[in-house]
């Protein structure tokens, strides 16, 4: 076990990480902002693999064209999943739960009926690899994981900065406020279902190369967004970004000395602790 | 003052129960259709994971995802139990509830206590990551192979049969019994307003964890019946498939009842096996049709049959 090892499990961990969290950051968003589980979030992400597979290797697309009309198409797609379902349902936590469960399978089984189980592949489109003192990455990945934190930076600053970043952190603080207050809430919840799924659409087009495409692909990554938001608190952008970097570190660790399979059922054991020592998670706010 | 009928108070006629459960004993001995029996076993198994499921996330509304990972449990606990110990049917089955419960135990202690968004991520996780292992850790739980050979109670299906509906009529009868009494009320107090549950004196935890435990009881116990009749376990029964089958049977019966769960139970059941031409667009058309019941229509259709009798 030499240091370097160490240092390149690490390092691997934290870019894995910066590529988890554009789709958990999605999700904390929807939590926070709307209180609604949305269990549809990883067909969102499947979604979008699906449509930058047929964008890049059907059409043969400029890679980063392809990454905005993904997006676009998730985003859209989410905006018509709020209006009719999630906006309906999301007062009895039974119905938005087997809702966006159904939404999930339903999304699952259209794809797997109209274009097969097959296991597609992507190209990357940014080859080869860049090495730093014996360190290698693939350059698909670098790219991939920085253009995460860039983006959410952004984000983050406009949530922050901007003004419908400033009523969106007061729908989340209270609605009802929120709503005295002038601020068309319905808008609000729309819009941010439609980022937080867009988000997932992003990480889609980066990340949909790196990986194989098949139609049940979007269960795992939901599941680890689950175990990222517990892990960071549910609603705080802040901690999810956080703590996606640590799930990466310990994911690509387990995978190191245990096989990937037990990967899997680390972030369960992830879950169970930080549920057992501080259920609010890094920097979460109320869970009660 | 109102006062109610036999009709409203038991929420279904008692004659339309004394007729199906007749009718239910009567057809082993007028039909030779195995297939039917067959149908039928199926659809009492799910009748008793579906009310199981039913009470804890209906009832109680903690909205367990995870059904599927008790079922499973008791399945391959059996599986395990009958080889090692070479133990007599009916006890490895208790046992399978039993072990069942105990996870349960161990899951609703971290996350019942908490907010309920968590109990669901927390049950859906526990679900697929049992189903991961079942399907790779070929060694012990053979893979996407499952486990073989394991013995049944009886070789003749009229005993299987009549010892499902025995199963199906005592879990009913238990659910019913908690349902009716002080328990139902507390639980349904706990759903409505948990805060309020908890300054009226209950402790709504201790509550919490024991529905889920019954629940799980249930469906571990069921499992390992169901492990008994096939003959093998795999990994299947672990997976998100049973648990969206439970979803459907309940909503399309009838959530936070008992007997909606049933009717749901039977309808699915009886329209999955003998249209099975169908077989390929089964989860499509299910899915599509549980989404637009659960957005436009959540009633479920005991509501509509027995308007009367529920809300």
């Amino acid at each position: 076990m030499e240091p370097l090892q160490i240092i390149e499990i690490f390092i691997s961990g934290i870019v894995v990480g910066g590529l988890y969290s554009f789709t958990a950051v999605g999700m904390t968003l929807i939590l926070g902002v709307m209180r609604v589980i949305n269990l549809a979030h990883g067909s969102f992400y499947m979604v979008g693999c699906f449509a930058t597979y047929f964008i890049l290797v059907q059409a043969k697309l400029n890679p980063i064209l392809g990454l905005f009309l993904t997006i676009l198409i998730v985003f859209i797609l989410a905006l018509f999943v709020e209006k009719l379902i999630v906006r309906n349902t999301k007062t009895d936590l039974m119905r938005v739960s087997v809702a966006t469960f159904s939404l999930a399978m339903l999304s699952e089984e259209a794809i797997r009926i109209k274009w097969g189980k097959v296991y597609r592949t992507i190209p990357t489109f940014i080859p080869g690899t860049t090495s730093y003192y014996g360190i290698t990455f693939d350059n698909q990945r670098l790219v991939a994981s920085i253009t995460a934190v860039l983006v959410i930076t952004g984000l983050v600053l406009y949530i922050k900065k901007g003004r419908f970043g400033r009523a969106i952190r007061m729908v989340q603080q209270d609605t009802e406020m929120a709503s005295l207050l002038g601020i068309n809430v319905d808008v609000v919840n729309i819009m941010v279902f439609g980022i937080g799924a867009a988000l997932a659409g992003a990480a889609a087009g980066l990340l949909a190369p790196l990986y194989m495409i098949y139609p049940s692909m979007g269960w795992p990554p939901l599941l680890k967004c689950f175990a990222i938001v517990i892990l960071g608190g549910m609603g705080s952008v802040g901690g999810t970004i956080f703590a996606s970097f640590i799930f990466g570190v310990v994911e690509v660790g387990t995978a190191f000395f245990y096989g990937s399979q037990w990967a899997y059922a680390a972030v369960f054991l992830i879950m169970i602790i930080i549920l057992l020592i501080r259920p609010k998670g890094i920097l979460g706010k109320d869970i009660f | 003052m109102n006062v109610l009928t036999i009709k409203e108070k038991w929420g279904m006629s008692p004659l339309i129960l004394l007729c199906s459960l007749l009718l239910l004993i009567v057809v082993p001995f007028i039909t030779r259709d195995n297939f039917l029996l067959h149908v039928i076993i199926l659809a009492n198994v799910y009748v008793v994971l579906s009310a199981a499921w039913d009470i804890c996330s209906g009832y109680l509304g903690e909205v367990n995802l995870g059904h599927a990972a008790f079922f499973g449990l008791g399945a391959y606990t059996v599986a395990y139990f009958d080889q090692w110990f070479e133990l007599s049917p009916w006890i490895s089955t208790l046992i399978g509830g039993g072990v069942a419960c105990v996870f349960s135990l161990f899951i609703g202690f971290t996350s019942l206590t908490l907010k309920r968004d968590y109990f669901v991520i927390v049950t859906i996780a526990f679900a697929q990551i049992l189903w991961s292992i079942a399907s790779t850790w070929s060694s012990v739980t053979g893979g996407e192979e499952g486990i073989r050979h394991i013995s049944n109670f009886s070789s003749k299906v009229i005993f299987n049969y009549f010892f499902a509906l025995g199963l199906m009529v005592v879990c009913i009868a238990i659910l019913y019994a908690i349902v009716k009494s002080r328990l139902g009320r507390i639980l349904l107090a706990i759903h409505e307003d948990e805060y309020a549950s908890k300054a009226a004196g209950l402790n709504s935890s201790f509550y919490k964890i024991l529905t889920f435990g019954i629940s799980s009881f249930l469906a571990g116990l069921i499992g390992g019946f169901y492990a008994h009749y096939l003959g093998i376990v795999t990994p299947e029964s672990l997976s998100l498939g049973v648990t969206f089958n439970v979803m459907a049977m309940t909503f399309v019966g009838g959530s936070t009842t008992i007997f909606g769960p049933i009717i749901g139970a039977y309808i699915i059941t009886f329209l999955a096996q003998y249209l099975y031409f169908f077989m390929d667009y089964r989860l499509i058309t299910q899915s599509l049709a549980l989404l637009l019941i659960v957005v436009f229509f959540p009633g479920g259709l005991i509501r509509l049959i027995f308007k009367s009798a529920y809300r």
